[in-house]
């Protein structure tokens, strides 16, 4: 019966709850001011953490294992090492370079010098053929760069040694504490935004007790609040997601030319609106529980 | 319609507020309810619409055993009440017919009906002209004569006035009293007035019941104060 009675008034719920905001003013202005810097907050650190993850992730998987093959082993029977290769846990992909490719290579990475020189070895190529391996671990790099070397024929494996082993480490720490800092940060604006919001009710407890004198069920009383904690978290995330978009379409566009290929940013579309989504839900989540708990406090018997 | 057997009511904190007390008061009776500061009083009433609950014994009021309503029950109990306070307890952000309308809002009174009930009620304690105002425009008197619109728009069996005259001066203390008594006669409401106000007691004799120390000292149903113990 309650709850039907809830369902029929609920466009007068929405009334009063629009009506309390705004017969409430700056105690209402306050929560959405509230709401409003700790949202902001959020997204800014938000967005940078997840570019800075995108980016660690970017470069761990620029990581690979190099594997030279025997100068004397032919492109035809080197290739018949690569299914070994691919055998081994943790692999993700295998590409084989022959011997000219390996050659076209080096030439192109020598100056004009460099590049008559080596020339001259198109007709007797000292090089071997070699396989790039992908690896889905970048923490693995170093036991499977141990495992290629031990099969036959595999002349040397390079996949940049310690130096590569402690940036995948350095990337590790900042992406877990990137995400830490994140969920801090997080936790701590939800509880302002609750707190506020608790204020805001605590300062009508009267009101709760009169509802309650003329027989308001706990529901009736309980809605318009809950209503008013969700409309005051959607008005408190306008702010920050016109900042969000406004800004990280800027910084986008200003970044694309300087930064390198491999730390590009995140496309802004659907990025801005996903995060846009976060937002609302953050606010009006926090809102309507933050309200709830409130009143519930004045609703006991 | 407000019957009490044996009922003692003792705090968490050991104070023993009411103490072995019966009393019966029938339909449409005025009754005033006096005693010292203290005596034990607001937590009778605060038994009756269940603020309170009864350590022991039984409290029935409008037909109901009281103390055996359950929690998420007492707002629809509250409906067979109406309550008036010392300090008018308006909801400060609702106009005048706003608040009358809150008590039949609550129990999904069609629109229209609301309209009228308020508007009938408005006239009776004659702030019919007030309707669109806020409580803070309002004088003291004219906030009690809002407070009991609200209390009785929805006809109440009983109607509860803990000192009503508590915040204001002597002749619209008188006001008040009449407003009473005519709600009293109108719609055959029982009325129970909690004061301090020896004036008023004296002046409209009815039965009194005088508390003291958690007990009825007496209960007087030719009225006046001094006709008592004292």
């Amino acid at each position: 019966m309650e709850l039907i009675s809830c369902i029929k008034n609920f466009p007068k719920h929405c009334k009063t709850a629009f009506q309390n905001i705004w017969r409430n003013g700056v105690m209402s202005v306050s929560s959405i001011f509230a709401v409003t810097i700790t949202l902001v907050l959020i997204a800014v650190i938000g967005v940078v953490a997840i570019n800075i993850q995108d980016m660690t992730y970017d470069i761990e998987e620029s990581l690979t294992i190099y594997v030279k093959i025997d100068r004397e082993v032919k492109d035809e029977d080197a290739q018949k090492i690569q299914p070994s290769i691919e055998e081994i846990e943790g692999v993700k992909s295998v590409e084989f370079s022959s011997k000219d490719n390996e050659l076209d290579k080096l030439i192109e990475s020598q100056n004009e010098d460099g590049k008559k020189l080596f020339e001259e070895y198109r007709k007797n190529n000292p090089l071997g053929s070699a396989f790039v391996v992908e690896v889905e671990d970048t923490k693995q790099l170093e036991g499977i760069a141990e495992k290629i070397q031990q099969l036959d024929h595999v002349n040397d494996t390079n996949y940049g040694g310690e130096s590569t082993s402690s940036l995948v480490e350095s990337l590790e720490s900042v992406r877990n504490g990137g995400a830490i800092f994140v969920a801090g940060l997080t936790i701590i604006a939800l509880f302002m935004i609750a707190n506020t919001i608790k204020i805001t009710i605590t300062s009508r407890q009267t009101e709760i007790s009169i509802m309650r004198m003329v027989g308001a069920s706990n529901w009736y009383i309980r809605l318009p609040y809950m209503l008013e904690g969700i409309f005051i978290g959607i008005l408190g995330s306008i702010v920050p997601i016109l900042v969000l978009y406004f800004g990280y379409t800027a910084v986008y566009d200003s970044a694309a030319g300087l930064l390198p290929s491999m730390m590009a940013l995140r496309e802004p579309i659907p990025f801005i609106w996903q995060c846009a989504g976060i937002l609302v839900g953050l606010g009006s989540g926090v809102g309507l529980i933050g309200s709830f708990v409130s009143v519930r406090k004045f609703l006991k018997f | 319609m407000i019957k009490l057997e044996n009922v003692t009511k003792i705090y968490k904190t050991g104070v023993r507020a009411v103490n072995n007390m019966n009393i019966d008061i029938g339909p449409g009776e005025f009754v005033y309810v006096i005693g010292p500061t203290g005596a034990g009083k607001s937590t009778f009433i605060k038994l009756l619409y269940r603020e309170e609950k009864a350590t022991s014994g039984r409290v029935v009021v409008a037909g109901q055993d009281v103390s055996k309503i359950k929690n998420r029950k007492v707002p629809y109990f509250r409906r067979n009440i109406g309550v008036v306070f010392q300090n008018f307890r308006l909801l400060p952000k609702k106009t005048v017919f706003e608040n009358v309308a809150f008590t039949l809002e609550v129990t999904d009174t069609p629109r229209m009906e609301i309209r009228k009930k308020v508007r009938r009620t408005l006239e009776l304690v004659g702030l019919e002209d007030k309707a669109n105002a806020f409580p803070h425009e309002l004088s003291g008197g004219q906030q009690q004569r809002v407070a009991i619109a609200r209390a009785i728009v929805n006809s109440p069996k009983v109607l509860i006035a803990d000192e009503p005259t508590g915040n204001l001066d002597p002749d619209t203390s008188t006001e008040i009293i009449e407003l009473l008594e005519r709600i009293n006669e109108l719609n055959h409401t029982t009325v129970l007035v909690v004061t301090h106000d020896k004036e008023i007691v004296q002046k409209y004799k009815k039965r009194t019941i005088l508390i003291e120390d958690g007990c009825i000292k007496t209960d007087t149903s030719t009225g006046g104060y001094l006709n008592g113990t004292h």
